[in-house]
């Protein structure tokens, strides 16, 4: 008997449960914790893309400006 | 090892190699490293709006495995989370996810408050609004009084 997809399993306890467990996330999405975290240090970033520009992008995204105290 | 969300600043500077990732890197040892999917999306739409090659996404995409997202389930409204409306801000909403540990205990992220139409633009989530949906505050104050089992991401 065919086996199933461990996507459609884990699916199938979602639409019973809707609350997944960390374990189910990591093995659904294959994620690999690094032992040591300085191996997520990248090298793909552009240079020329200066991470300032990124985090004001992000804060706008979130609705954090100096007029909005609430965000 | 326990887990902990990491957000999209402090990623952002590792991906980038940020000098100020140095100052994070003591504190990710020996922890899962949770994202939320507002993380991934927010990231993901940076990458759209930059306009980066295929080359550059592949590897992000190799990076991001490092963290685990915790994401909404697209086609199961329970894990879908909740929105609901700022009381002050009616325009804007928060969407609330409730992830539990497996072995019964949780964490909770800070609610970041999105704007109705970005949070549309941003989550790869589907986001049905509801009118009636509990008020920011209320809802907050009844999900931290339900038992510590739960995680709650925030958009």
């Amino acid at each position: 008997m065919e086996k199933p997809d461990i996507s459609e399993q884990i699916g199938e306890k979602y639409v019973h449960t809707g609350h997944p467990s960390i374990e189910e996330l990591v093995a659904e999405q294959g994620t690999r914790f690094r032992v040591d975290p300085a191996d997520l240090l990248g090298d793909f970033w552009p240079e020329d893309e200066p991470i300032e520009d990124f985090l004001k992008a992000l804060h706008e995204w979130r609705g954090h400006d100096r007029s909005d105290r609430a965000a | 090892m326990t887990p902990i969300v990491v957000d999209t600043d402090v990623v952002s500077f590792l991906f980038k190699n940020d000098s100020r990732a140095q100052l994070y890197l003591p504190l990710l040892r020996n922890h899962e490293l949770l994202v939320s999917f507002t993380t991934e999306a927010e990231l993901e739409q940076w990458i759209l709006l930059a306009k980066w090659g295929a080359d550059r996404i592949q590897r992000f995409r190799a990076f991001i495995t490092g963290f685990v997202a915790l994401r909404c389930l697209p086609g199961h409204p329970q894990s879908e989370g909740l929105p609901w409306r700022s009381q002050s801000k009616p325009s804007e909403l928060c969407l609330e996810g409730i992830i539990p540990r497996a072995d019964g205990s949780g964490l909770r992220t800070g609610c970041v408050r999105q704007r109705e139409k970005e949070c549309r633009a941003l989550s790869n989530c589907r986001f049905d609004p509801d009118p009636s949906a509990v008020p920011l505050d209320n809802s907050l104050a009844g999900r931290q009084s339900q038992a510590g089992s739960r995680l709650v991401a925030s958009v």
